[in-house]
């Protein structure tokens, strides 16, 4: 019997077998420094570059970052695209993402796998209204601007789906195209759309009830790098807020002429089936959509002189199965309202006016969170959880 | 096969230095490599462990014996694995080498985290040093990756 166990100890004293184990422990090892100590660490021999850019190791890299998620937070500053990481132990890192010198307002729509992407009004003619979309890794700074899609009578709203394969993202795009007429020209009589920078609800509700007519869809993928049209579909998702989860995008619904107040949520998953889904109880203004471990939360905080918070958790996405979570009193002023909800583990970070609030699910507790930092604007941002990777923009992995 | 505290019987561990350590099957069995060998019924005699000399495989059957502790609590657990760790580089090196031959993956993963907070954002020419690693590069090749990666260098 001693036998089994002398071969078993034999064979893996094999030389090669042994090295074998030292690139698992290097790796193991690895997987676990911030990312910017990869990046420099690609000079130390060919080795370790090869290493560190192997497709095997991103994915290593990004599901050790996904049980360690920090927050990232986009105070609204002008031109500057300036983002702060939230580590765990409650420092601030800053980081301006390269490529936004003349980008006005740029906004951050999701985080999901350490990739974030953001959204700027862009008028690319009188008669056109458009976003400019960029996918942009914060912690390598890598910024990719995605080709235009098809020109929009009105602004464009979009849904960044990922999905399990780490480098496959696709981005859902609804505008309204040009309207050709009877002869066939295309109108160019379009509806001016007022210059707006930056989305406002109201904006979008002046929009719909100009056009009735149903949204049109096209889908950017990170695998072909490219748009392709899906033709028109039923629904316009209400503005920019949404959320992926489990590579299934939820974007609120309105009503055509309430449009600031969710009645519906939209979802597409990455085989882009659409689907409706009813809401558990009636939403306010101030509602989100958050993702919490693998799950979607429905998150309804009070209107101005009352600060309730109900937590809605969806279990059946065909059947519009809601759980009531929890419910409890968000602390915040009469004069101060809700800009952003997140998740990590078993809290929600909420981002208000002025403050900043994270409420414990398992106590239901709340505490304020204050930083110092220097050139910090506290007021009026938004927090995403943040998985830091290694993952490229374009979704090409190995290069 | 019961391995409960109460029924455990004792396993022979023969490190690569001679040295025999008595120790409880149902802490040894945290090593799956050991857990394997009893399960297969092949752990009657001395188990020779050549890769583990005698005083990594004392600290690691230290560890197993907290971890077999069905009493201790995640957060007591959580303070003296803190406190485990805090050892000199060749000790950890042994620790590694020890719990990735022995398949424990909870100490692996908490050496393996101990080293990672211990060498992160460390020079590369540290990191040579740690890891015995010779640089292949040519001072271009180095110079071109360094372009290619300035986020990191900032």
């Amino acid at each position: 019997m001693a036998d089994i166990g002398g071969k078993l100890i034999c064979r893996r004293n094999d030389n090669w077998i042994k090295l074998d184990f030292v690139d698992d422990i290097i790796s193991n090892i690895l997987s676990r420094v911030p990312v910017r100590s990869l990046g420099i660490w690609k000079t130390v021999s060919k080795h370790w570059h090869t290493f560190i850019c192997s497709p095997d190791f991103i994915g290593l890299q990004l599901s050790w970052s996904r049980e360690n998620p920090i927050y990232i937070i986009y105070p609204y500053v002008d031109e500057i695209m300036t983002l702060y990481l939230l580590k765990a132990n409650g420092d601030l890192e800053q980081i301006i993402l390269p490529g936004f010198e003349d980008v006005p307002f740029p906004t951050m729509t999701c985080s999901y796998n350490g990739l974030i992407c953001c959204i700027n009004y862009a008028c690319p003619s009188p008669k056109v209204t458009d976003v400019d979309i960029r996918i942009c890794n914060p912690a390598t700074r890598d910024v990719l601007l995605l080709p235009k899609g098809s020109p929009s009578k009105v602004e464009p709203t979009i849904g960044v789906a990922f999905g399990s394969r780490v480098n496959e993202y696709k981005v859902f795009r609804f505008f309204e195209k040009r309207i050709k007429k009877e002869d066939g020209k295309e109108d160019n009589e379009l509806i001016e759309t007022e210059v707006s920078w930056g989305f406002s609800y109201e904006d979008w509700e002046s929009d719909s009830e100009s056009n009735e007519e149903p949204p049109d869809c096209e889908i950017y993928s990170s695998i072909t790098g490219s748009w392709r049209g899906i033709g028109s579909v039923e629904y316009r998702p209400m503005g920019y807020h949404y959320v992926c989860v489990n590579g299934i995008v939820y974007w609120f619904i309105g009503t055509k002429y309430y449009s600031t107040i969710p009645v519906s949520i939209l979802s597409v998953d990455m085989e882009e089936n659409f689907r409706t889904i009813d809401l558990p109880a009636e939403a306010t203004e101030h509602s989100f959509l958050v993702d919490l471990q693998g799950c979607l939360l429905l998150i309804i905080v009070g209107d101005e002189h009352d600060h309730s918070l109900d937590i809605w958790v969806l279990q059946d996405r065909n059947e519009s199965t809601w759980v009531n979570r929890c419910s409890s009193n968000i602390p915040i002023e009469a004069n101060e309202s809700v800009n952003s909800v997140s998740a990590r583990k078993n809290e929600l970070l909420f981002t208000t006016s002025f403050h900043y609030f994270i409420f414990n699910l398992d106590d239901k507790t709340w505490r304020e969170v204050i930083f110092y930092a220097a050139g910090f604007d506290t007021d009026f941002s938004v927090a995403f959880s943040f998985t830091e990777s290694l993952l490229p923009c374009n979704g090409i992995l190995g290069s | 096969m019961s391995l409960s505290p109460s029924t455990s019987k004792m396993l022979s561990l023969k490190s690569s230095d001679g040295k025999v350590l008595e120790v409880e099957e149902h802490v040894a069995v945290l090593c799956e490599t050991i857990k394997s060998l009893v399960e297969d019924g092949c752990a009657d005699s001395p188990i020779p462990l050549a890769n583990v000399d005698g005083a990594t495989l004392g600290n690691v059957m230290e560890w197993c014996k907290k971890h077999a502790d069905q009493k201790a609590s995640a957060d007591d657990l959580e303070d003296w694995d803190a406190e485990f760790v805090e050892r000199d580089q060749g000790e950890l090196y042994h620790l590694i080498m020890a719990a990735n031959y022995l398949n424990i993956k909870g100490l692996l993963d908490l050496i393996c985290q101990k080293v990672a907070d211990m060498i992160k954002g460390k020079h590369p020419e540290k990191i040579r040093e740690i890891f015995n690693i010779e640089n292949d590069f040519t001072p271009e090749q180095q110079e071109q990756i360094r372009k290619d990666n300035s986020w990191a260098f900032e």
